[in-house]
């Protein structure tokens, strides 16, 4: 009798064991396609240079996104994605109108008086207007790029000197006139302000209580819109590497007055200092997310230069070493959002560029058999890594130059030339 | 004494008996999922999903680059595939064959690889050159030591003989897929899902699709539709599946 229950039992959760019949295969994520751009431009004030220059720059501008866009002037219009009708009409007038061909619907359109006191600007200003009407966000294209260059320097004197020009490397700028070292620029979130700092000679008792001369790294800021520069610190050894918060209230410096170089968080208005890394190897190069709940920075804890994240809301807190290989590491440095970090590594005798997720997964390599690439930092959209990348040319001559690459490595352009060794492009907001 | 002995084996049984009962119970229970408190592990039971498992060794810094691991997908692409019988024109068999060489494998497969290799008494005086490229990327590929490769595991349960057959067939159809799964920008964020069942022929050939489970987004659907519609011919099914092929027992994901 036993039997036979066990056995219908048996039979009836069988049976019900082989209900599967359907197979679910997972394709995977689609890849994606590229919108077609179809551009028009009807100029009737032909006789102006600049109104031909104006539809150049916004062609060139877009592009910039070409892992987004594909723009094809000649494709039928409802093979499209997005219709640009661009004119300029006699009574100086531009307009704008951007349609979308698949949703059928207007994105939105402009009539704006041609007038201007600087055609690139207008121009960047256009692209900017029809990009956000498309995207609902902001684009590169009124933004700008901070960097050093050396082509002041003298026969005797190395000379770095700050400037800033557009994204596409047009309208260069002089910013400073020390004549004299200036190293790691960093811009304030609103653009106003420049950290940067100074190498400057400073006397301090030296053996026999002698007063000796020794090179000190301060830090200054400058205003842009007064030109006026302030000094911020300058204790003895290096106070350097800084880079603002968010609300530009509060800095993060690297200072090496208690013998080796750890980082700190410093007040602007009181002058108030907390400190985030303590090791007696030295940390430097901070770079923080927007809400500060995470620090990227360089450390040499375990011997050899590696990239780290922590907590800078108190002192060594969580932590966590995220680059475990290359000889060398160096400028680590956030997307706007925070979630991955760009570096450049020390491989094969020069440095390249690499990407990593803010939590040390998904190491990918960007540049190769490209010169030695350093100093890589995001766009405010995140979409491009502006870097710098040197070529040896002989034993005594190098050139240094600023290149523009997309977030997966494809370079876009080249936005330096002839304008001395470039160093340290900083992307504004 | 006769009587306590008899009142023990009395309890004896019945104590034997309930504990078998509550086995049973239990047995029942766990096969009819009676105690699962989940209900997805209830409907897993019914869908047998099958995904490759990616695997990921990380030795060193990645000395191929993003560009060129997306240029390598395109260029090394083997064929893994037995010819299709050769039932249809010749001229048909190779421009699919084309199709599968250019785009179908879009990520390296060292097992498959090495398997091609190992196949190279077999083919033919073009298939031998092929087999030097491969030879090289092989070659490549060990060298660089780290690199996302498509594992070999599967995931799902139910896994016997034929299910084995079954499943190493499907697990191919991605593949073939995605070179033409495509989205545009202002749908590929919006964490959309469709299902699609597919009816496949002795051939090879797509006879049927059915929207299995909607995404909401007519075009995302038409995206996921036409993504299969493009691939006319799937590699040849092995004898013993072609009933289930045939009968539409396949559900693509897109994504999942």
């Amino acid at each position: 009798m036993f039997k036979l229950i066990v056995t219908f039992i048996l039979t009836l959760s069988y049976a019900f064991g082989q209900v599967g019949n359907l197979t679910v295969v997972a394709v995977g994520d689609a890849e994606l396609e590229k919108d077609i751009l179809k551009f028009s431009f009807s100029n009737e004030l032909e006789s102006n240079k600049d109104s031909q220059k104006l539809y150049q720059i916004v062609l060139d501008d877009f592009s910039f996104y070409k892992h987004l866009f594909k723009i094809d002037n000649d494709i039928e219009k409802d093979k499209a994605k997005y219709l640009i009708d661009l004119s300029i009409t006699k009574d100086e007038k531009i307009s704008y109108k951007v349609f979308d061909v698949k949703l059928k619907k207007d994105l939105g359109s402009e009539v704006l008086d041609f007038k201007y006191t600087n055609i690139r600007n207008f121009s960047h200003d256009i692209s900017d207007r029809i990009y956000q009407q498309m995207t609902n966000k902001k684009s590169i294209f009124k933004s700008k790029i901070l960097f050093i260059t050396d082509k002041h320097s003298r026969k005797d004197k190395l000379i770095k000197e700050i400037y800033i020009m557009d994204f596409d490397g047009a309208q260069k700028q002089r910013i400073t006139r020390l004549n004299s070292m200036v190293i790691s620029p960093s811009l304030s979130h609103d653009n106003s302000k420049v950290l940067f700092t100074l190498i400057e000679a400073k006397w301090i008792k030296g053996r026999n209580d002698r007063p000796t001369k020794v090179k000190n790294l301060n830090l200054y800021m400058l205003d842009l819109n007064t030109k006026k520069r302030k000094l911020i610190s300058n204790l003895n050894g290096i106070n350097s590497g800084a880079i603002f918060n968010k609300s530009g209230d509060s800095i993060y410096v690297t200072l090496s007055n208690l013998k080796n170089a750890d980082i700190y968080k410093m007040n602007l208005k009181t002058g108030q200092k907390r400190r985030i890394t303590n090791h007696f190897l030295d940390d430097v190069d901070p770079h923080i997310n927007a809400d500060e709940t995470l620090m990227t920075f360089l450390s040499g804890r375990t011997g050899k230069a590696m990239i780290y994240t922590m907590n800078p809301s108190s002192l060594e807190k969580d932590v966590k070493r995220i680059s475990y290989v290359g000889r060398f590491n160096a400028a680590p440095r956030f997307n706007p959002k925070g979630t991955e970090i760009v570096f450049s590594s020390w491989v094969d005798n020069r440095f390249d560029i690499y990407r990593i997720d803010s939590n040390g997964t998904n190491i990918r390599r960007l540049t190769k058999n490209f010169g030695s690439n350093e100093e890589p930092w995001f766009s405010p959209d995140g979409e491009f890594i502006v870097f710098s990348s040197q070529r040896v040319i002989s034993q005594k001559k190098a050139v240094q130059d600023l290149y523009i690459m997309n977030r997966d490595g494809e370079i876009i352009k080249k936005i330096s030339e002839n304008f001395g060794k470039l160093y340290t492009p900083r992307w504004s907001n | 004494m006769v009587k306590q002995e008899d009142k023990f084996n009395h309890y004896l049984a019945s104590a034997t008996f309930a504990h078998v009962l509550i086995g049973c119970f239990l047995f029942v229970g766990q096969n009819l999922n009676l105690f699962s408190s989940d209900k997805k592990i209830k409907f897993n039971d019914d869908l047998v999903i099958v995904e490759n498992a990616i695997k990921v060794d990380v030795v060193g810094l990645p000395k191929l680059t993003l560009q060129e691991l997306k240029n390598i997908d395109i260029e090394n692409i083997t064929d893994k595939e037995p010819e299709p019988v050769k039932n249809e024109t010749p001229k048909t068999v190779k421009e699919t064959s084309d199709v599968e060489f250019k785009k179908a494998s879009k990520k390296v497969d060292l097992s498959k690889l090495l398997g091609n290799i190992s196949k190279k008494k077999v083919v033919t005086k073009k298939k031998k050159k092929e087999d030097k490229i491969n030879r090289k990327e092989l070659q490549k590929i060990i060298l660089e030591g780290n690199k996302v490769s498509k594992g070999s595991s599967l995931t799902g349960s139910k896994i016997d003989q034929d299910i084995e057959v079954f499943s190493s067939y499907v697990q191919k159809i991605p593949d073939i897929v995605k070179p033409y799964w495509k989205l545009p920008s202002y749908l590929i964020n919006e964490n959309l899902r469709a299902r699609i069942r597919v009816f496949i022929d002795k051939n090879g050939k797509l006879i049927k699709v059915e929207l299995f489970e909607s995404s909401g987004v007519e075009e995302f659907d038409s995206r996921a539709l036409s993504a299969l519609k493009n691939v006319d011919l799937f590699p040849v099914p092995p004898e013993e599946i072609r009933s289930r092929l045939v009968s539409g027992q396949v559900v693509l994901g897109f994504p999942l």
